[in-house]
């Protein structure tokens, strides 16, 4: 089993990402609301895949992202974020995330996001 | 023959090649064969030849040696020298004969094999038939060598046969000799025709094979450049600006031929795409636009997960026209990978020049904002010259009205008398709206209430009234609510607002301050409001836990008062006293000390709720519709989450009641909403016994 990690300030969207993921071989080992958090059960758990939020408290996806890609190197990360601001969700990517989600999104537009993630 | 199919193209230059070095091995090998064999008949033509010399030199020698033994010596020499000819003569017939082994010509011994064909064999035959006598009387004769009485009268009988035979005996090998030349010359000539034909064949093979690769080269020559002259086609015709890109951002020399209509540049292979753009997009959107390309770039991002983060999926530009001066274009680029053999190679750049659709949607917009009464200069003008608490308590009001009048067409009615009662009920109402806006002075506003009333009129003469004839009033009526709403939005804009002061903990809940703040938001939202406080259960908190819950009531209260209670209007329609009540409470209950905000407005609208939810996306549609409604109702708690379409200074920003959580768990305190729609909504929080203070304790504090 590969290992999955969910940050999201909003427990809502923490448990819909965590229900509907829809990838077989994936279990969520943890989850966070932010980033400083992100960076610690990332540390503990080391997953695999990782789903993160941009604006969230104490530290943001823009820069939790490249703390994370250190910790975790070979971890596929997934931005899941409203799109407010190009500029800043393609920082966020070029800091070492591999994708992009723009909420809302629906249930397919998540499991085709995932399963395109960790495709080869 | 799987292989040989398997060759594919290559199949007809293999079978060339190979039938070549197999006619050059078999002319080869028949060469050296026949080359061979025409050495050997050459030696037997030799050996014949000698045969002609040897019959004479024997015969020679016999007289040679008669003479010298008549004249009465020894004649040992001839004798020695008519032996040797004769023992070599028929040594080499009886070879020619039966195949066997003889001298060279160098004294060497050398084996001949049988002569073949019928005349050559016919002749050694005859030979032999004239031969084997003489020889005999030849070996006799060396018997007789020492009787000397009869040897005289025997080498005379000799010499007289072998004056007979000699000629017989030197034709037939001269015979030999001819015949035998004759089947070496024929020999040579079948080798001659051999090469001349192997020659021949290998020539044309080797024009076949020519021909063919000239012809393959053509044939994929042509093929070559129709392909290049099909994608010239294409890149002259298509309507899209196609370029290519490599990691430095450098164009590429084939591009469409719009690209120079697009960007008012000629020439643009081997420019930089950065160039290209520079006077077309800010710097920042150039940065961000380099950024993106370069995670296109990078085959760790996906790319079909990036395509939303196209920052010039739609630009304004101002590109060089034709006639010289400046036009204005609004252009979409689309960015994708070109991948060769798993490489990104380039990225494939599509510009599309979307001026037209732009405009198209500009005006449909436009459309649709003048159909829906958009905001006006004219309108804000007149706003601003008004008294904001007046304006205010307006706009409530006549919200308020247009909602009644909502009601009063909604209802069901089954005559003719119905339906004038709908007309009559509205126009009233209708009527005192265009009289207070006059009052207020808002022009506009009576110009809308002026045109509803028209509509109304036209219906008031009409004998036979439908249903479907009150649409067009329904449609206006929601153009004029939202005239309404917006108006409402910007009048919440206007006055200019202190910062928050910071909250001193206090020692006791300040229920005076939650009121004023109460009371200063209902004024503004045109509402009015009472508070009741019992705030009996106090004592057993401590100054950090007041702080805390008077931020929590701060919040709970402001949300009531935006969300809950309604306009004066609608709550006097809905049989409600004018004015909203909030109750604030904190009472002793038996697990602990239970807060609460309860008001008496329209209660949370689920419905509103999960159209919420899903435009968010935290759910999925069905999922939505299944929803507990404790778990629909706790979404208000969620960090973003607001059922206020618009932002203002109240509501609709989705902070508050996320921090109504944020302080309900630090209070290590559980959440309850107890909801009636259209009467009334309560959220409390239970503070359990274990957290709070002992009574006593709580005196001393």
């Amino acid at each position: 089993m590969k290992r999955m990690m969910i940050v999201d300030d909003s427990t809502v969207i923490r448990r819909r990402i965590e229900r509907t993921h829809g990838l077989d071989n994936y279990v969520v080992v943890g989850s966070a609301s932010d980033g400083l958090q992100a960076v610690e059960v990332a540390r503990q758990r080391t997953p695999d895949l990782i789903t993160i939020d941009l604006t969230m408290p104490n530290m943001d996806g823009i820069d939790a992202i490249p703390i994370l890609a250190e910790v975790c190197p070979g971890a596929r990360i997934l931005v899941v974020s409203a799109l407010a601001d190009k500029a800043t969700a393609i920082r966020a990517l070029s800091r070492g995330a591999h994708g992009f989600l723009c909420k809302p999104f629906t249930d397919d537009e998540l499991r085709d996001a995932l399963h395109e993630l960790v495709s080869d | 023959m799987k292989f040989i199919n398997d060759l594919g193209k290559y199949r007809a230059i293999v079978i060339s090649v190979a039938l070549f070095i197999f006619l050059d091995a078999g002319v080869l090998v028949l060469n050296f064969y026949i080359s061979s064999q025409i050495a050997d008949d050459a030696t037997n033509v030799n050996l014949a030849g000698r045969q002609r010399m040897l019959s004479q030199k024997a015969t020679k020698a016999l007289f040679d040696y008669r003479q010298e033994y008549l004249s009465g010596g020894s004649g040992e020499a001839p004798f020695r020298e008519m032996l040797a000819a004769v023992s070599l003569f028929d040594k080499t017939l009886q070879a020619f004969d039966q195949g066997g082994e003889t001298l060279n010509a160098s004294g060497q011994p050398i084996y001949l094999a049988a002569v073949t064909g019928a005349e050559s064999r016919a002749t050694v035959a005859q030979s032999l038939e004239i031969w084997q006598p003489i020889l005999r009387d030849f070996h006799a004769l060396e018997k007789l060598h020492a009787d000397p009485s009869s040897y005289a009268v025997f080498l005379n009988q000799l010499v007289d046969s072998a004056r007979a035979n000699n000629l017989g005996l030197l034709k037939l090998m001269n015979d030999l000799t001819n015949q035998l030349e004759t089947v070496a010359r024929n020999k040579s000539e079948t080798l001659r025709m051999i090469q001349a034909a192997a020659i021949t064949l290998a020539i044309l093979n080797f024009f076949l094979i020519l021909f063919h690769f000239i012809g393959q080269l053509r044939r994929s020559d042509a093929v070559a450049d129709e392909a290049r002259r099909e994608t010239q086609e294409i890149l002259s015709t298509v309507r899209e600006g196609l370029l290519l890109l490599d990691d430095q951002l450098v164009i590429g020399s084939q591009y469409s031929g719009s690209i120079p209509e697009i960007f008012g540049e000629q020439e643009v292979g081997g420019t930089s795409f950065r160039d290209l753009l520079q006077s077309l997009v800010s710097e920042g959107d150039m940065n961000t636009t380099e950024e993106y390309i370069k995670l296109l770039l990078n085959h760790e991002v996906k790319e079909n997960l990036i395509g939303s983060l196209n920052p010039l999926s739609d630009v304004e530009v101002s590109v060089p026209s034709r006639s010289g001066g400046l036009q204005v274009k609004h252009l979409s680029f689309r960015f994708n990978r070109a991948i060769e053999a798993g490489r990104i190679r380039h990225i494939l750049v599509t510009v599309l020049d979307i001026t037209e659709t732009v405009r198209l949607r500009d005006e449909l917009e436009q459309a649709q904002a003048r159909q829906s009464g958009g905001l006006q200069m004219g309108v804000l003008k007149e706003l601003l010259k008004l008294d904001q608490t007046a304006l205010a308590g307006f706009l409530s009001e006549t919200e308020g009205a247009l909602l009644a009048i909502n009601e009063i067409l909604r209802e069901k009615v089954e005559d003719m008398s119905g339906y004038r009662d709908k007309v009559n009920g509205s126009y009233r109402i209708m009527h005192k709206i265009k009289g207070d806006a006059g009052t207020l002075g808002l022009p506009h506003i009576v110009d809308a209430a002026h045109n509803f009333e028209d509509g109304l009129e036209a219906l008031r003469n009409n004998s036979g009234l439908k249903g479907g004839d009150f649409l067009p009033l329904t449609l206006s009526l929601n153009a004029f609510l939202e005239l309404i709403a917006e108006l409402k939005e910007m009048v919440a804009l206007f006055p200019q607002r202190k910062a928050p002061v910071a909250v001193v903990a206090p020692s006791r809940l300040e229920a005076d301050k939650i009121e004023r703040l109460a009371r200063r938001i209902a004024q503004e939202q045109g509402k009015s409001v009472e508070l009741d406080f019992d705030l009996t259960g106090q004592e057993r908190l401590s100054a950090e836990q007041l702080k805390q819950v008077q931020e929590c009531l701060i919040q709970l209260v402001r949300n009531a008062v935006v969300h809950g209670i309604e306009p004066e209007v609608e709550r006097l329609s809905a049989g409600k006293g004018a004015v909203g009540r909030i109750a604030v409470s904190l009472r002793m209950e038996e697990e602990g000390v239970r807060i609460g905000v309860r008001d008496d407005g329209r209660g949370i609208d689920l419905k509103r709720l999960r159209d919420r939810a899903l435009a968010k996306g935290l759910y999925s549609e069905q999922e939505v519709e299944t929803l507990p409604r404790t778990r629909l109702l706790s979404l208000i708690f969620e960090p973003g989450f607001s059922t206020e379409d618009s932002v203002h200074e109240h509501a609709g920003r989705g902070v508050g009641m996320d921090l109504v959580r944020a302080g309900v768990n630090r209070l290590k305190g559980r959440l309850r909403i107890a909801n009636k729609a259209r009467q009334a909504c309560e959220i409390s929080f239970l503070i359990p016994n274990e957290s709070l203070m002992e009574p006593s304790l709580a005196e001393v504090v």
